[in-house]
């Protein structure tokens, strides 16, 4: 069973949350989870601003040792800001069998209209892929996700499933009188899914910081492009969504067939040099 | 054929089934988050404040809300009578604290103020009451000042702006209607002329030389949907109002800009308050 687990962190108040978040994991996996998940920068809260230098965690800090604990039988996956050496990354950090199994850093830093990421952060280079308990999983944090080519090349690495923890604040209107942010995700991640035959689970941060609002979202998007919403529980103000590995149906697509059973990557990636090519004829 | 402002340059919408809990659950974590459960607020019998009160009742129960009525002895009665409606709509306990001793005691020293300076006396020795009651009461102060007269510049500087949390601050004029009919205000404070009722007779909409409702045609396009100014003014035209109302929009807002902006601190330190040193306000909260 995987379990999205969300709530209001605390802003800089990392200590805290981590005592919330090990209590979570305990709740989770004593319902049946193997793969707890949590939004981006749960440990910390997201507006950091200059607290990140102080919140960010090293990898090898004495910070983890209750979670790594927990690890032994759950796989693990929070949100945090990481120090390493001088820089600061906004993180998935991702725990399983006692150790620090995989780290990620966000790729694309949101630094426009209410986002301001890169003034403190510096952006990770690696694609997010690690070999995770319920298979290859992939990772896209929040803003990775709007970059379609960064969602194609974690696909194209062949994952079984693909995390999208998130800290999207709730604004604008869709059509259907929903906020617009909450609207997009599920769109855009069920186009997603139906595309490359992939799951994909997205959680979202709760609670507000400085007036912002964040929905506390978690669905999965299922590989023809449904969204499930899974079984829901609150308790002591924290939301989990369990779904059991047969609503994930990785294997599913693979019988009811899809556009990406014809899919070429060699393909792709040539259509992609085609591209630039074009630009810098363009370009000259 | 002159065309219909309302087809030119509509008006969304209000979702306000999306927003009250929205807005509430806000105004629920910022206050609470700080320790505290209380809130007050000034009660003016118009329509924002009473908006404010709505939501600061769903959001902390109307136990935990207290309002003020501070009229000034030129205030009009029937203020008084809506603050007390709204209130008793509510369930809410008023308290009247009068600006008029207070104020009259500046007054009388200082010769040939402007009805304006007045106004501007009354709108802060109101925010000195609310932020004294605050501390008194361990409450935060709930604000009451909408968008459109935030970006308009039409509201005092330390006073009615000042405020800890404001649930209204991103909602137009025709926002904060569809919002306050939802959520039950009495139609006597919905329908009449908005007024600060600094003095006798006056209403917004003669001070502002514009209707709200073009007001707020005009900013919603040109702030929220980032519409150029000229296209604005080209399409007022189109439907036979004053293109130059965009303008004098546009120069209200920007002569305002430094009632929306802490104060300009001179710099000398590498790390100064809020250029360098960015720390959010709910630090530790």
């Amino acid at each position: 069973m995987i379990a999205l687990v969300r709530f209001a962190p605390k802003l800089g108040a990392c200590a805290k949350n981590l005592s919330t978040i090990e209590w979570a994991v305990k709740n989770a996996a004593e319902k049946g989870a193997e793969l707890v998940v949590f939004p981006e920068m749960i440990v910390s809260g997201y507006q950091l601003e200059n607290l990140v230098s102080e919140s960010a965690l090293l990898k090898n800090s004495a910070d983890w040792s209750g979670l790594l604990k927990l690890s032994s039988h759950t796989e693990i996956v929070i949100g945090c800001p990481i120090r390493q050496n001088s820089n600061f990354y906004n993180s998935m950090v991702v725990l399983r069998e006692g150790r620090i199994a995989h780290v990620y850093h966000k790729m694309y830093l949101p630094t426009y209209g209410m986002f301001d990421e890169a003034r403190y952060f510096s952006a990770g280079e690696k694609l997010g892929i690690y070999d995770g308990k319920l298979g290859a999983t992939g990772l896209l944090i929040c803003e990775d996700a709007w970059h379609p080519a960064l969602a194609y090349a974690v696909h194209a690495a062949k994952p079984d499933l693909i995390l999208v923890p998130s800290a999207s604040p709730a604004r604008g209107l869709s059509v259907d009188d929903k906020h617009h942010s909450a609207r997009m995700w599920q769109s855009r991640l069920s186009i997603y899914a139906e595309s490359f035959g992939t799951a994909f689970f997205y959680v979202n941060i709760s609670g507000s910081e400085d007036g912002v609002r964040y929905g506390g979202e978690a669905f999965m998007a299922a590989p023809g492009g449904e969204i499930r919403f899974g079984q829901s529980l609150i308790e002591n103000e924290v939301q989990f969504s369990f779904f059991s590995l047969t609503d994930a149906d990785f294997s599913s697509s693979a019988t009811t067939g899809g556009p990406w059973q014809n899919e070429s990557h060699a393909k792709n990636l040539d259509l992609i040099l085609q591209a630039k090519n074009i630009r810098e004829q363009k370009n000259a | 054929m002159p065309e219909n402002i309302e087809k030119i340059l509509p008006l969304p919408e209000t979702p306000c089934e999306l927003w009250v809990p929205h807005i509430t659950e806000i105004l629920r974590a910022e206050i609470q988050k700080t320790g505290l459960t209380k809130a007050v607020l000034g009660v003016s019998g118009g329509i924002d404040s009473a908006l404010s009160l709505a939501f600061a009742v769903k959001a902390l129960g109307a136990e935990n809300v207290t309002a003020y009525l501070m009229p000034y002895e030129t205030s009009n009665p029937s203020s008084e009578d809506h603050g007390k409606l709204v209130c008793d709509h509510f369930n809410v306990k008023s308290e009247k604290i009068e600006v008029t001793p207070m104020a009259n005691a500046y007054f009388s020293q200082i010769s040939d103020l402007t009805n304006l300076q007045k106004g501007n006396v009354m709108a802060r020795l109101r925010m000195i009451i609310l932020y004294d009651r605050s501390s008194q009461n361990s409450a935060l102060v709930v604000g009451t000042s909408n968008k459109t007269e935030g970006l308009l510049g039409y509201s005092t500087l330390w006073g009615d702006m000042a405020s800890a949390v404001n649930p209204l601050g991103d909602l137009y004029k025709f926002q904060v209607r569809a919002l306050s009919k939802f959520l039950g205000v009495p139609s006597e404070l919905i329908n009449k002329p908005p007024s600060a009722d600094l003095w006798e007779g006056q209403t917004d909409e003669a001070d502002l030389q514009m209707t709200y409702d073009i007001a707020d045609r005009i900013l919603y396009n040109w702030i929220d949907l980032a519409r150029p100014r000229s296209e604005i003014a080209e399409k007022l035209r189109q439907c036979e109002h004053d293109p130059a109302l965009v303008e004098k929009v546009f120069k209200r807002v920007s002569f305002s800009q430094f009632k929306r902006k802490m104060p300009v601190i001179a710099k000398v330190s590498r790390r100064t308050i809020n250029r360098e040193f960015r720390n959010p306000r709910d630090w530790g909260m």
